[in-house]
């Protein structure tokens, strides 16, 4: 074997997706060597692979959020496409997980260079201050181990790592604040004229909930990892001075891996053919510009994360290198370092610390799995309003994100969308499918109607928040493995009545708006769809959101919680585990800035530790 | 000279500065345009092609765009105004580069060697500085001479004259980063010396290179990657010997750095310098050429617009800058004759108030 | 190929007819030769002959009387078990770039065709699919519109 790589490091990653790259960017910053471990096969770095990429999205002709990545047997990823309806006592192992049900984990994850960043939406929201504590305020779920105000330097640093484009005015709602002196890094996305038409619309509409709270909707516009145009001066970020916000906008060789200015491609899921949203390459090519030296290590599946029994240290990795994706063989490697730091996502994360027995002190790792359960609504407005324009979502109505119901039903974000009905039915395909094949339209007569029907076609997106739940979980068991033998995640999940309130609420709230604004309600409720659920005889489909979070929360003890408020493992001194897994509830925003927040936190401890402070 | 008239001189020459970078815009939009598009285009080979070559003409295009727009800012700092809106200040194709009437034939032809070359001499370096230093700016024979030329004069006219005669614009007429981001590098205010000053070595160092003594980097970092970005005239060698060039690669020496595949013949046959008026036999290709033409004329108009006092009008004329792109590459589709020849962009000025061309 | 033997006139102005976009609109999608092609491979040359005379005798009488001609296109060829499925599948190639294949009742009694597969014929078939123009938007993932274009009104109306 000819192997000229080093085996110690002060610090090995696995994942390289937006929590690595960002744990690498702070390490190397300071000077610190670093491996990051990734599984997936693909190199998106380089300008011809991320085109390839665009190109199977093209020629896919069902545009999930993993269509641009090749299929890989050695480190597979589950996809939508696998979800089914799930027997009693029969699981579910179409796909790469294993599903017990009783209802189907709806969710997916990209194991490639840059991670889920790949083909997430790039919603930057933060969380509302009383989300950090809802079992205190309504006796639900976990309060955090720190609050709003502690996280808010690192919810700014977040927001600078990823560029996002915002409006402090349009967030400050349900006590979200900002620092005077503080801003977004870039001026915000305009919202499309179907979220002002909706904000026309809904202005100064009150609602009566069934709890006889009343609500005042609003349309507030979304904070977005997208290139805009950078706000000018100096803003006072995490206690620090920055700005103006630079580095994107180039065009040299390299211009796909710091963007352009967002040009309205309107495929910002999966991905954006000029990398005006942020993803996790962005960062790795930072990283590799730092003092210290950062090594990506691709095709390499963590097997094991070795322990010393008797200190409970992590004396070091255990790696499975495959030559190519499906290759037969792999081969056994091993390294060390100071500190060791799992950044996968929550499953994986998960996965891999239950087959290596790590944690087990508390009994929550792979536990409290969430998602936002996301239920689609949609219509034909009375006027066209543009829909396929722009990215997928640029606004939303916030005033279900908080209230008095939150004691007995959960909040929810209700997402305007701006792809008109292409998650809901597959339109306008199956537009065209319907008039020509159905309608015998042809001609002119088949542009009129086109013309006439899409452009008003409206969707909103609602997003209930799931609780945490000890019986949502990530497990391992021998009898399923992948073509490496490494475990294949064993899902539990269930989404509650609480969670189930909350969307018949938002439904309820929803018809209310498309009467008021004379919306035409299209929406197909399929009680043989895997995701049917009901609640007091109403029912509903729901799918996953992606936003997989919650198997080694943070906490104050190691009883109830699987790290310290740092990632730091209550029972390996030496190892992180950073991630949405480290979430202890998921409240109503999209989970990555949260994340990513959490992440700038672990990796101010790492540093702390590998510099003795 | 008077103050007066030594200004009105370089107002006149930032004009013709104006008109050169716009002159290049539209043969080098056309010749991209012609390049069959990146991604698969051919059921049997389902490879990609000339996305390089593509990618390398559209830097060079959107940074003559941020070109013009310097060259605007400085004109409107010296208190003189952009024209735009006549059809006597927008070139019409043939026609030659500078106003000496020297350097290349500029024509709109499609994506070959020979027209490669054609850019490649566009961007050419001057060979001697000290020739032109004095002279008569217009007499200057190449883009480079030009600019160094009237740098001189600039800076003359600073030595001896208060910096507000000088500059005596209105700043709000400054297009700036906020008005123009994401393409090309950064646009920035132009309001005294230094600031003109730096327009114009931005001007000529990303386009001949000639200032860097012979070397291909222009001094532009590519964001983010630590590397340097290369002049205009080695991106078009890059081209013609299929090799991209590394910052530290001198004129006279070949490029070093990584394979640049181009496919000569994936190139969409357009007929040279494409008119209108030369397709009224064929209605529906003429009403097409006219609508883009008409396009272009609006995407000036908003240009006139932004650089006379309205920037915040830019942002408008970003969406009819890439309509005009998918418009042309539409034209360059359409065959026209039974050898197979295409219709093509005609970037015809052709305001609503001018006589219409009658289709007979 | 077949595609030499197919006659691009007669094919476009049946294309013409069923899709509502002249001429000059499917050359500018680049995409002629290739649509063209997999209709010919898919319905052989007999069915293909009675397409190009049904898209000659449109073009001769639409000039006429639009109404008649679009008529008669309709019994001809929409409602014809061969023609029928034919026609649908060619106005959502050009729709979508994306090929549909034959009903079952069609593959009985044309035999199955190696090349009728429902699949996106190229990724410039993708972004040239015509209804991203007729709903006036773009292909997502393509001819991107430019910075803030989706805060404008739709296409077509006044603010």
């Amino acid at each position: 074997m000819n192997d000229a790589h080093p085996t110690h490091y002060d610090a090995v990653v696995v994942g390289a997706g937006i929590s690595g790259a960002l744990v690498a960017k702070q390490l190397a910053a300071r000077g610190h060597h670093v491996l990051i471990l990734e599984a997936g096969a693909d190199r998106g770095e380089d300008a011809a692979t991320y085109r390839s990429y665009h190109t199977n999205f093209q020629l896919t002709e069902l545009k999930t959020p993993n269509s641009p990545y090749p299929p890989n047997p050695s480190a597979p990823s589950p996809s939508v496409l696998d979800i089914t309806s799930i027997a009693a006592g029969k699981p579910d192992s179409n796909g790469y997980f294993v599903q017990r049900g009783p209802n189907p984990f709806g969710s997916n994850y990209t194991r490639v260079v840059g991670g889920t960043t790949m083909h997430w939406l790039g919603t930057c929201l933060r969380m509302q201050p009383v989300d950090f504590r809802i079992h205190s305020e309504f006796g639900r779920g976990v309060d955090w181990p720190l609050g709003y105000d502690d996280l808010a330097p690192y919810y700014e640093r977040a927001e600078w790592e990823i560029g996002v484009a915002g409006d402090k005015a349009e967030n400050e709602f349900h006590g979200i604040h900002f620092a005077p002196d503080y801003d977004y890094p870039m001026e915000p996305i305009p919202k499309s004229f179907s979220d002002r038409w909706f904000e026309q619309g809904v202005a100064g509409m009150k609602v009566r909930l069934n709890n006889g709270e009343d609500k005042v909707l609003a349309v507030s516009a979304t904070p977005q990892g997208r290139n805009s145009t950078p706000r000018p001066g100096r803003h006072k970020v995490g206690g620090e001075t920055a700005g103006p916000y630079g580095s994107a906008g180039n065009t040299g060789p390299f211009y796909a891996f710091q963007g352009q200015r967002c040009e309205g491609n309107s495929s910002c899921i999966p991905l954006c053919p000029v990398q005006a949203k942020y993803s996790a390459l962005k960062t790795l090519q930072q990283a590799r510009q730092q003092k210290g030296r950062v090594e990506l290590r691709t095709q390499s599946v963590v097997s094991k994360v070795d322990t010393d029994p008797a200190s409970g240290r992590v004396t070091g990795i255990t790696y499975k290198r495959y030559e190519f994706s499906g290759a037969p063989v792999w081969e056994m490697k091993h390294v060390t370092a100071k500190v060791y730091v799992l950044a996968t996502n929550a499953i994986e994360n998960a996965k891999l610390a239950l087959a290596s027995d790590l944690c087990p002190s508390s009994g929550q790792l792979g536990r409290n799995l969430m998602d936002h359960p996301y239920v689609l609504t949609w219509g034909l407005a009375p006027r066209p309003v543009g829909a396929f324009r722009g990215p997928g979502s640029t606004a939303s109505i916030p005033s279900l994100r908080d209230g008095r119901f939150r004691t007995d039903t959960a909040a929810t974000r209700l997402e305007l969308a701006n792809w008109g009905w292409n998650f809901a039915a597959n339109s306008p395909y199956s537009d065209v499918q319907r008039l020509v094949g159905r309608d015998n339209l042809f001609g002119a007569a088949l542009r009129a109607r086109l013309r006439d029907e899409v452009p008003r076609q409206v969707r909103i997106g609602i997003m209930p928040e799931q609780l945490p739940s000890s019986v949502n979980r990530v497990s391992i068991d021998p009898a399923w493995r992948d073509s490496l033998g490494e475990p294949r995640p064993v899902i539990d999940y269930s989404v509650d009545d609480y969670s189930r309130a909350g969307v018949l609420q938002a439904l309820d709230v929803t018809r209310a708006v498309f009467a008021r604004l004379g919306i035409e309600d299209r929406s197909v409720v399929d009680p043989s769809a895997p995701g049917y659920v009901t609640l007091a005889g109403r029912g509903f489909v729901y799918f996953g959101a992606g936003h997989n979070a919650g198997t080694h929360r943070i906490g104050l003890s190691p009883r109830d919680s699987v790290t310290n408020v740092d990632g730091r493992s209550w029972d390996h001194d030496n190892l992180w585990l950073v991630g949405c897994g480290a979430m202890p509830t998921i409240a109503t925003s999209n989970p990555t800035l949260t994340m990513t927040a959490l992440v700038l936190k672990a990796a101010d401890s790492l540093q702390r530790e590998l510099e003795g402070a | 000279m008077s103050m007066e008239s030594e200004r009105d001189e370089l107002r006149s020459l930032m004009a013709q500065a104006i008109r050169i970078e716009l002159t290049t815009i539209p043969p080098y939009a056309t010749a991209a345009y012609t390049i069959c598009e990146v991604g698969q285009y051919d059921r049997i080979a389902p490879t990609e092609v000339n996305a390089e070559p593509l990618e390398v003409i559209r830097q060079v295009m959107i940074e003559e765009m941020l070109h013009m727009t310097l060259a605007a800012n400085i004109l409107n700092a010296l208190g003189g105004s952009v024209i735009l809106n006549q059809p006597s200040a927008i070139p019409s194709y043939p026609c030659r580069l500078l106003p000496s009437g020297k350097g290349p034939e500029v024509r709109l032809r499609r994506f070959s060697r020979d027209q490669v070359r054609v850019f490649r001499e566009i961007e050419r370096a001057p060979v001697n500085f000290d020739k032109l230093s004095n002279g008569d700016c217009l007499r200057a024979e190449t883009i480079g001479g030009f600019y160094h030329c009237v740098r001189e004069k600039l800076r003359a006219l600073c030595r001896t004259h208060r910096p507000d005669q000088v500059f005596c614009g209105d700043p709000a007429w400054q297009v700036g980063a906020e008005h123009y981001w994401g393409a090309g590098g950064q646009a920035f205010a132009v309001t005294d010396e230094a600031s003109a000053l730096r327009a114009i070595d931005m001007i000529v160092d990303e386009g001949e290179g000639a200032d860097l003594g012979g070397r291909a980097g222009d001094g532009d970092p590519v964001p983010g990657t630590g590397e340097e970005d290369v002049a205009h005239f080695f991106k078009f060698n890059e081209i013609l010997l299929s090799r991209y060039y590394r910052a530290d690669d001198h004129l006279g020496s070949p490029p070093t750095g990584a394979d640049l595949a181009v496919d000569w013949s994936a190139v969409h046959p357009m007929r040279d310098d494409p008119r209108a008026e030369d397709f009224a036999h064929l209605p529906e290709v003429h009403a097409r050429m006219l609508a883009f033409d008409q396009l272009y004329t609006g995407f000036l108009l908003a240009l006139h617009e932004a650089f006379n006092g309205r920037p915040e009008r830019l942002r408008e004329a970003v969406p009819v800058m890439i309509k005009l792109r998918h418009e042309a590459m539409a034209l360059v589709r359409i065959p026209v004759n039974d050898q197979g020849e295409t219709a093509g962009p005609g970037w015809t000025f052709r305001p609503i108030y001018s006589t219409p061309e009658r289709a007979s | 190929m077949l595609m030499a033997e197919a006659c691009p006139d007669d094919l476009l102005a049946l294309s013409v007819a069923l899709t509502g976009y002249d001429r000059a609109s499917l050359w500018a999608t680049g995409c002629v030769p290739l649509y063209l092609a997999q209709l010919a491979d898919v319905a052989g040359p007999d069915l293909l002959a009675r397409l190009e005379t049904a898209g000659r005798e449109h073009a001769a009488a639409v000039g006429a009387d639009p109404d008649a001609a679009d008529r008669q296109l309709r019994q001809r060829v929409l409602v014809d078990p061969d023609l029928g499925p034919l026609a649908r599948s060619l106005i959502q190639l050009w729709y979508l770039g994306q090929w549909t294949p034959m009903p079952p009742e069609w593959v009985q009694r044309n035999g199955s065709k190696l090349r009728d597969t429902a699949r996106i014929l190229s990724s410039r078939a993708y972004r040239e699919g015509l209804v991203w123009d007729t709903i006036g938007a773009h292909p997502m993932g393509a001819k991107a519109p430019g910075f803030g274009s989706w805060a404008l009104p739709p296409a077509g109306e006044t603010p």
